[in-house]
């Protein structure tokens, strides 16, 4: 199976459990979780269930297209819905059936890992779920987000793409997948992963990148108290995919590393907190910004 | 007589976490059914359920009968009628008045009543109780799922409940109990009833899954020592590891598999974690040494083992492939040109990079090593490239192996092993509890390290407070303690190290005061821990006229706590309380030797002046000894003389020799500070 269709035919799969087939946020993001689709959608009363293909970006893990197993940018295909149906189990593994994975010759185990990401305020309790002790998919109940408990509790399923294409085509060089037929992983990436990661390690201008972190910072805030939640959102994204830029140059001791992640969790709890107010009042029919004007 | 099986049926529960639930849900019924006469427990447990079984149980409470007095006759009855309180008696027993009768209870007649209790049916205490029980059963960390009105280890699907073959009719998490039992995932047979703790096992195993769980080790303890046995290897076992592997699977079946045999030139150290750790994996060994055969034990009963065994040594593969690449390029550089990195890497902000900090090991290891005869050369040539392996790759993938890196690279390069060893070792103890280092200038290292780690974040005002702790203070403070207490030298006081180390540093003496105050107070929460008792560990510490230091606390608390294991001890301590109970007010000390009236006197002053004389040369255990051989002269000195006597003169010459004999003990401790309890 190429890669575009263990994409496409992850994406008929959800699609058919009635999830909303969406596409990527347009904002660096170092993790799918991150999309709103996932992050503001898992908080508040209502239902929600989603696909989508997240590309994301981590700048530290870049290795120039060097190292077979490990890129700076990736793809993660990432399921949330909410409440989590009682089945989600088998559905989980009914997707593994749909991209051609036998499960009565395979070993597939639910491995416990919980999750925790101190940038947004969030966790959850679940498994890694491993494939012949393959790590393939990332299996969460949120409990947390944005620092707000959550109820009803949405399951989160995140695949590796990379690594379960792999796994399918047999191969131990991540560029030597076969995106579709004659075209490869390599010819579509291994130039991004050089120039990228020269810009990460080398080339980036840590004194922009730190006044651009104080900007996103401030927007972030400033929209948030307006109850702009989403406009907002995008710039605690952008706040921290730049901390994660500056963490790969070496820019960001040890010490201060917790007081950066410490500022991004805060403006992602703010957003949280301007989303869920929107949401309480759009039930009443207006939104935040109409009542201020 | 009936069986009672109650299975909680749920999504995979962590290791750790089934353990407590499965023995709460035990203990849980057995309470429900208090009063009911009942057999054997049992419980199976699998990742997705938790099972007991309660044998012999009776249908219900039996039945009782109790007589129980009321109001005296003579209120009860008035002109041969029945009075209010004789009815309110009967009513409150659920009975009327006909059903009283007359007793005679100390020496008078009251009403009394035989009221029957009991008789609840076993399958109704449990019908009323089950809901509660299962959804209060104990979990680490619990969650919600769903619409999240419930919370428990893992969402949780169903809950069988059988007694006598036949559902209890009940709730549980807003659904009715089954009795139906679903078994193995990859299993086709479908659900079964469940009727018997008999039927209940056969459907299961059936369905491919052993509930018991002692069974299922038992297999994958056989199945792996025989699949070994064909490999021609031997199995390293590790037994939280299989107590773990034996909670990830239902259906154990084991897999061999292998990995490519250049990748044995890794540390040993970096294949057997990856194994164990990351992916549950049973290294092998043959004549002892690591080969490249792995075992795992798969949870899929029609899984094809070579998919399996390929799938897993890929994973693998990917893991050392990236270390064995990290390896070669990190040696093409010696760890001298991997420490010059270290100026890029910053540390603790106002204290510089991690070359300052590693610099500044080096100059205080060289202040401080002949506390622990450490070769100077060595300390300061592993010094020089104690963080150098921060730099490597290898470390920045696989941060548990700082050090020990360092040290296969020191080795690799050529260095002497004592140098190799000491990078290694000023990484321990990483842990309360872990190994400390057991060599001089290791040691010197360690200590050196975590006393910059200190001198630094508290000249700066990096101080804990509460539990945050970001630099890792307190397990400086609590490693150096433990190392100084294990090797240090004895009289070094928590003070003079501080001078020592602080020499030629910019840090006040307040500040020095605060810093010997924490390392102090660790190593009292370390005593205390350790199962030194509190008052012990106070009295030690409150000692006077002696700088406390890790090394004398630790054996003076030793030397009381052995005492206090013998006979005896409250009146010991009794007698050596007496001199200063007595002289705590009084400013003087001072033998008169000679000047004395009585012979009891002369002798106990004496005693004391040889029992001075021993403090700087005795241990603490002899001193104590010492101290407690006194106790016959103590006990005849007060007998034979007043201390408090009318004569100025006479009773400044008894304090003086009471607060001289006080001053001595109280450099082993302030014996008035041990509870005598």
């Amino acid at each position: 199976m190429n890669f575009q269709d263990l994409i496409l035919a992850l994406q008929r799969y959800w699609g058919a459990q009635g999830c909303a087939v969406l596409q990527p946020l347009d904002v660096e993001v170092g993790a799918g979780t991150f999309h709103p689709a996932t992050f503001l959608r898992s908080l508040g009363p209502k239902p929600w269930r989603c696909v989508y293909v997240q590309p994301c970006r981590r700048p530290g893990d870049a290795r120039y297209g060097e190292n077979p197993n490990r890129l700076g940018h990736y793809y993660q295909l990432q399921v949330l819905i909410k409440p989590s149906p009682e089945n989600i189990q088998e559905l989980y593994l009914g997707s593994l059936e749909a991209i051609g994975i036998d499960l009565s010759k395979h070993d597939v185990r639910f491995v416990h890992d919980d999750w925790e990401s101190p940038t947004l305020g969030a966790w959850g309790l679940g498994w890694e779920v491993w494939l012949d002790g393959m790590e393939v998919t990332q299996y969460t109940y949120f409990q947390q987000c944005g620092g707000h408990d959550l109820g009803p509790i949405s399951v989160e399923l995140t695949y590796g793409l990379e690594r379960l294409a792999m796994y399918l085509q047999k191969v131990d060089n991540i560029f030597d997948l076969t995106w579709v037929d004659g075209i490869s992983y390599r010819d579509v990436y291994l130039e991004n992963e050089k120039q990228q990661s020269a810009y990460n390690f080398e080339h980036s201008t840590v004194e922009s990148l730190l006044a651009n972190f104080d900007f996103a910072q401030s927007e972030c805030k400033q929209l948030a108290e307006k109850g702009l939640a989403l406009p907002a959102y995008d710039y605690a994204c952008k706040a921290s995919h730049l901390f994660n830029l500056l963490d790969a140059r070496g820019a960001i001791s040890v010490a201060e590393r917790a007081q950066y992640i410490k500022r991004i969790r805060d403006l992602a709890c703010a957003c949280a907190d301007a989303y869920v107010e929107a949401e309480s009042g759009t039930e009443s029919g207006t939104t935040p910004a109409q009542q201020e004007a | 007589m009936a069986e009672l099986l109650i299975e909680c049926l749920c999504e995979e529960l962590p290791y750790g976490m089934i353990e407590p639930a499965l023995k709460a849900l035990e203990k849980g019924l057995r309470e429900l059914l208090k009063g009911v006469s009942i057999g054997a427990s049992r419980c199976y447990s699998t990742p997705r359920r938790l099972c007991v079984v309660i044998q012999d149980v009776a249908e219900g409470r039996p039945l009782t009968e109790e007589l129980v007095t009321g109001p005296p006759l003579a209120a009860a009855k008035r002109d041969g009628q029945w009075t209010r309180a004789a009815e309110g008696f009967a009513k409150g027993k659920g009975l009327t008045v006909d059903d009283l009768q007359v007793v005679e209870a100390k020496g008078r007649e009251v009403i009394a009543a035989m009221v029957k209790g009991g008789g609840e049916r076993s399958v109704e205490l449990v019908a009323a109780g089950l809901d509660k029980l299962v959804m209060g059963l104990p979990f680490k960390k619990s969650m919600r799922w769903g619409v999240g009105e419930f919370r428990w280890g893992r969402p949780l699907h169903a809950v069988c409940a059988i007694y006598d073959g036949q559902r209890i009719e009940t709730t549980v998490a807003g659904k009715p109990t089954t009795d139906q039992v679903v078994g193995h995932r990859r299993s086709t047979l479908g659900s079964f009833t469940a009727t018997t703790e008999a039927s209940y096992l056969s459907g299961l195993r059936e369905r491919w899954v052993e509930p018991d769980r002692d069974k299922r080790q038992a297999t994958i303890r056989q199945q792996l020592n025989d699949l070994a046995g064909t490999q021609s290897v031997t199995v390293s076992w590790d037994p939280r590891l299989l107590e773990e592997v034996t909670d990830l699977v239902e259906w154990p079946t084991p897999v061999a598999a292998n990995f490519d045999d250049k990748l044995l030139e890794l540390p040993s150290r970096l294949l057997v974690e990856s194994m164990r750790v990351h992916q549950r994996y049973f290294p092998t060994t043959r004549d002892g040494a690591l080969t490249s055969t792995f075992l795992l034990v798969s949870n899929n009963p029609t899984g094809d083992a070579q998919i399996i065994a390929e799938g897993n040594r890929r994973v693998l593969a990917a893991r050392f492939h990236d270390a064995s690449f990290f390896l070669a390029e990190d040696r093409k550089l010696s760890l001298q040109e991997h420490a010059a990195g270290l100026e890029k890497m910053r540390w603790v902000r106002k204290l510089g990079t991690m070359a300052d900090k590693q610099l500044r090991i080096t100059q205080l290891a060289a202040q401080i090593s002949a506390l622990f005869g450490a070769d100077e050369d060595t300390v300061a040539a592993a010094g020089a490239v104690c963080k150098a392996d921060l730099l490597s790759q290898m470390v920045g993938e696989f941060p548990e192996l700082q050090g020990h890196m360092g040290r296969l690279y020191a080795e690799h390069q050529g260095m002497p092993e004592s140098q190799a060893v000491a990078i290694e070792e000023h990484y321990l103890p990483r842990y309360s509890g872990d190994a400390l280092p057991e060599t001089p200038a290791g040691r010197a290292l360690a200590v050196a390290d975590r006393l910059d780690t200190l001198l630094g974040c508290f000249s700066i005002g990096l101080i804990p407070k509460g539990s945050a702790d970001p630099q890792g203070l307190r397990r400086a403070a609590i490693g150096t303690n433990a190392i100084l207490a294990a090797a240090g030298p004895q009289d070094l006081s928590w003070k003079a190290l501080l001078e020592l180390a602080s020499a030629g540093r910019d840090i006040d003496a307040e500040t020095l005061g605060k810093l010997q105050g924490f390392m102090q107070a660790r190593f009292r929460a370390a005593l205390i821990a350790e199962g030194y008792g509190t008052d012990l560990v106070d009295a030690v510490l409150a000692a006077e006229g002696v700088e406390p230091g890790p090394a004398q606390v630790l054996a003076r608390a030793k030397a009381l706590k052995a005492l206090s294991e013998g006979g005896e001890f409250g009146t010991l301590l009794q007698a050596l309380r007496r001199p200063l109970n007595i002289a705590k007010d009084h400013s003087g000390s001072a033998l008169h030797l000679g000047a004395y009236a009585l012979p009891v006197e002369q002798s106990l002053a004496e005693a004391a002046q040889a029992l001075s004389e021993a403090v700087s040369q005795d241990s603490p255990a002899e001193l104590l000894a010492r101290m407690v051989a006194l106790k016959p002269q103590i006990d005849a000195y007060f007998d034979e003389v007043m201390v408090m006597a009318d004569d100025p003169a006479v009773r400044a010459q008894r304090l003086d020799l009471m607060r001289f004999i006080a001053g001595v003990f109280l450099t082993l401790a302030d014996f008035r500070l041990i509870s005598t309890e």
